[in-house]
């Protein structure tokens, strides 16, 4: 074998291995599948958040709200302030004075707290810190003691005792600290044991005893003790708190909570429940001014009607029994005898308002400044509503858009979803799907009709109906459902006998099962 | 390094498909090309054939296209109710020694191989493919009956000294064998049913699989070690004018390491859709698709085993017909699953004492009716080359049973 030969081998051999046996592009087939995709069973639960859902004892659900309205910190009134009090102690004498020697001060005897609206005679605090800051200019060891006789912690007093030294390189004394407040009560009557908002205290200077020299006072020496009430938190406060008015407005959105269906409903049963209960030693008076609800879709506002809800309300002072506190409660039922609550609910709403306003201490200072809070535990007042979830529907629609996948890949599949439903409920739907495209809906499916189960002797299990629903479907259609497109799903309910109502039961369910039958294009080596 | 370059070209092209030694060098008066010490042949075949798809379905299939529905349908009506394909590829080195008498015996020479070889096989009904290629929804509220299905793939290298005749080139030869990798089921039972609305699907399997150590990847990785003997008998029949031949290959085993994994699948399998309730509800993020691992009613075990190379027997009768023709007949026997013996007959004119032609059909094997051609040449009493297919029709029908190649070159030093 000469060598052109040889190459002509090589050439040709490296050629044949290399172009036979790579894979120019994936091998691929349509091929006719059926099947099941997914299944799964809807409940109530699966449309209607938990928290707003409650079944009775027949297990009938019921739609429950509960809501506070008091948005507004009736403890907030009794806060101590951030203060900062600065307090300068001349020393009235000169000269040089031997350890164990008190040196004389015109001491403050008590310190103010600048409350605006509030007189407080007693607090217990449940947080906070009494931050100080002492800065001596004199020349000798002293020992500094601010005693506190109202501030006491598991009713032992505190002071506050500092140990100064002369003045190093030219700089004069300074010592910093904190008293922790949690846990501490203070008593605000100041030194006549009567007033209110002041602390007493007393300060003493004294020439440290064990000190090896005297302290040398320069004339106008003073030494100065700033004081700080650093985020100081109250849970328990005594005294006199003033009259207040608190406004009410309280905005509660629904179509947070849930989709709002538009159309005609027919409610039966529903209530509400205003419910107050004060355990604040301060009398109060409450005026709700408005309750409505508004339907977004419909542009209608409906304002509950009550004979007497709208009246102002007296709410008695709780009485504090040597820390048990017995609260006053008042509750205001809504129903339908003595409201128009079914047509305030059957307006579909999307949003509730409540105004009013909260007026504490009306009548002043009618307790010798005996109000008091326990923060923990204050005023409270809630809404409760209550909708059997019995009802008759006419055309009530529901509408929701989700996004299936965010998956660019295509799914390879012309020919028909096919969703098999056992419905549970006694309602009536109409189902549409649609791609939402660049804000147009493509149509994937139309009126797809899923019949009502059957009623039967028992209320609360009608017979489940089987629908067969088609939708048709091609790699095309499916591929916009796979660009991150939404799925706008419409559905509209209607129960069997028109606006007869109807109860949703606790053992009423949608079973479903989605299954495929198309051709499917399989495909590997990629 | 040329020579070197050029032998390792044609061990990268992929002999097992012509296991019988070349009837040239049994039949040639031209014993020229045994004077010389050592003869080298280098060689390489590949080949694919089944009895059920055609070569159009299997080039696309292996190097990608879309396959017709056409073609699937064409495929499926035809289709024999056992249903098989198999492939074979091997890449070999070998070396004879004329020149040293072993044992004190002259004609007793000293043989070496080096080989890589690739075998597989399915076997498989109708039934079978069909549901794979034409999907389910033909056959709904009936139970489809897959099985029995079977398949294996194999590949390994060996390296192997042996003796042999220096006038009949008969001989034996013992391979330390290194496994690459193997991969084996054999359904016995699978069964799929589809209920009438598509709401159900089931699929009961029973049988067996095994794999070997899958964190082994590449050529000559090592996951297992074996032995093997390959063996070559040449009886010269009408005084040198025609020969008997008797072949086996690959007669050995593998150990394979502690890492194969073998299961026994005894399982049905209901399939309702994935559950899609907590999704809906909001209490799971995602869907979660359920794995083999969970659906399949399987037990594992992890340990080394034992499994067979794919051996293959071969006999030939080859003589004298007239003038510069012979006639020939044999057979090759593979015991698996699939392949059936394959029997042939065949002519092979001598166009001079150094040149052969020869033209064969075969039935059997993977394939059903297969015709072949082959060349062989010795020239200057040191180049043999040998070319062919035993699946010539591959070449130039789609519609073929398969397609093979095999070349041979050898060279005395």
């Amino acid at each position: 074998m000469n060598a052109s030969f040889a190459r002509f081998v090589v050439a040709v051999s490296c050629l044949l291995a290399i172009t036979a046996c790579s894979r120019r592009e994936p091998t691929s087939w349509d091929a006719d599948v059926m099947g099941p995709i997914a299944y799964g069973r809807l409940s109530l639960q699966q449309l209607i958040a938990d928290s707003l859902l409650q079944a009775d004892e027949s297990g009938l659900w019921h739609l429950m709200l509960d809501e506070d309205l008091t948005d507004f910190d009736l403890d907030s009134i009794v806060e101590i302030p951030d203060t900062v009090i600065l307090n300068e102690y001349p020393l009235l004498v000169a000269g040089a004075f031997p350890p164990g020697f008190a040196l004389p001060i015109s001491p403050t005897q008590q310190i103010t707290i600048q409350h605006p609206s509030v007189q407080l005679k007693q607090v217990r605090m449940k947080s906070g810190q009494l931050r100080y800051r002492l800065v001596s200019p004199v020349d000798g060891y002293l020992n500094c003691t601010l005693n506190i006789p109202g501030l006491t912690l598991n009713g032992q007093p505190q002071n506050i005792a500092i140990q100064t030294s002369p003045p190093a390189a030219g700089q004069d004394f300074v010592a910093e600290g904190y008293i922790d407040l949690t846990g501490v009560e203070l008593d605000l009557t100041g030194e006549t044991g009567s007033s209110f908002n002041r602390i007493a205290v007393s300060f003493d200077v004294v020439v440290d005893p064990n000190s090896a020299q005297s302290a040398q006072v320069a004339v106008g020496d003073e030494i100065s003790l700033e004081l700080e009430f650093a985020d100081p938190k109250v849970s328990y406060a005594r005294g006199y708190f003033g009259s207040h008015q608190y406004l009410i407005d309280e905005q509660i959105d629904f179509s947070a909570m849930a989709t709002m269906p538009n159309g005609v409903l027919n409610l039966d049963g529903a209530s509400m429940q205003f419910l107050i209960r004060n355990a604040v030693g301060v009398d109060a008076q409450l005026d709700f001014e408005e309750i409505s609800n508004f339907n977004s879709f419909t542009q209608t506002t409906v304002a509950l009607e009550h004979p007497t809800l709208f009246d102002p309300i007296n709410i008695t002072r709780a009485f504090d029994a040597g820390g048990s506190v017995q609260a006053f409660e008042y509750d205001f039922d809504v129903n339908a005898s003595n409201s128009n609550l079914d047509l305030f609910l059957e307006n579909l709403p999307s949003a509730f308002r409540l105004k009013g306003d909260v007026t504490i201490n009306p009548l002043g200072n009618v307790s010798d400044a005996n109000d008091f809070i326990y923060t923990d535990d204050a005023l409270q007042a809630r809404l409760l509503m209550d909708v059997p979830l019995r009802f008759g529907m006419q055309n009530l629609s529901l509408s929701d858009t989700l996004f299936l996948t965010n998956s660019q890949q295509d799914v390879p599949l012309d020919g028909n979803l096919m969703l098999w439903v056992n419905n549970g409920f006694p309602v009536e739907a109409m189902v549409s799907l649609y791609v939402l495209e660049n804000g147009t809906r493509v149509t994937l499916a139309d009126n797809l009709n899923l019949a009502s189960a059957v009623p039967s002797s028992t209320a609360m299990s009608p017979t489940p109906t089987e629908s067969w629903l088609d939708i048709d479907v091609t790699e095309e259609l499916l591929s916009k459902v796979h660009e991150g497109n939404p799925l706008l799903i419409e559905v509209t309910l209607q129960t069997p006998g028109s606006l007869n109502p109807v109860g949703l039961y606790l053992n009423q369910f949608i079973d479903f099962k989605l299954i495929v039958d198309g051709a499917y294009t399989i495909q590997y080596g990629e | 390094m040329r020579k070197g370059l050029a032998i390792t070209a044609l061990v990268l092209l992929s002999v097992q498909l012509i296991a019988q030694t070349p009837a040239l060098l049994l039949l040639s008066s031209d014993t020229l090309w045994r004077s010389k010490s050592m003869m080298t042949f280098v060689g390489a075949d590949a080949g694919i054939a089944s009895n059920a798809v055609d070569w159009d379905f299997m080039e696309t299939s292996l190097f990608g296209g879309h396959l017709e529905r056409e073609s699937i349908n064409n495929l499926i009506d035809k289709m024999p109710e056992r249903a098989r394909i198999g492939y074979a590829g091997n890449a070999q080195l070998e070396l004879l020694n004329f020149r040293d008498s072993l044992f004190g015996r002259p004609n007793l020479g000293l043989r070496a191989a080096l080989s890589t070889q690739y075998n597989g096989y399915a076997a498989f009904r109708p039934n079978a493919f069909e549901t794979v290629y034409r999907g389910n929804s033909g056959a709904v509220n009936v139970p489809v009956e897959l099985g029995p299905l079977a398949f294996q793939n194999q590949s390994w290298q060996k390296v192997g000294f042996g003796l042999f005749n220096k006038n009949s080139l008969s001989g034996i030869t013992l391979s330390l064998v290194e496994g690459q990798a193997y991969r084996a089921a054999d359904i016995n039972r699978a069964e799929l049913f589809t209920a009438a609305q598509g709401d159900y699907v089931s699929l009961s399997l029973e049988g067996d699989y095994s794999r070997s150590d899958t964190t082994r990847r590449g050529w000559a990785n090592g996951s297992g070690i074996g032995a093997c003997i390959d063996l070559d008998y040449n009886a010269p029949i009408q005084q040198g004018k025609g020969v008997v031949s008797f072949a086996v290959r690959n007669l050995g085993f593998v150990v394979w390491n502690e890492q194969s994994e073998q299961y026994a699948i005894d399982t049905k399998v209901d399939w309702n859709g994935l559950d899609v309730t907590s999704w809906l509800s909001g209490e799971a993020d995602s869907v979660k698709f359920p794995t083999w691992n969970d659906s399949l009613n399987t037990s594992r075990n992890q340990a080394q085993v034992w499994k067979p190379l794919p051996a293959s027997f071969h006999l030939r009768y080859l003589r004298h017909w007239k003038g510069n023709r012979y006639w020939e007949t044999g057979c090759s026997f593979t015991p698996n699953k699939a392949a059936v013996p394959a029997v042939y007959v065949g002519l092979t004119h001598a166009i001079s004492n150094r040149l052969l032609i020869s033209e064969r059909v075969t039935y059997g094997g993977y394939a059903g009716f297969a015709i072949g051609a082959d060349i062989q040449w010795l020239f200057k009493s040191s180049w043999f080359v040998r070319a062919g297919s035993t699946q010539l029709e591959g070449w130039l029908l789609p519609s073929a049973g398969g397609r093979s190649v095999y070349f041979n070159l050898g060279k005395n030093f």
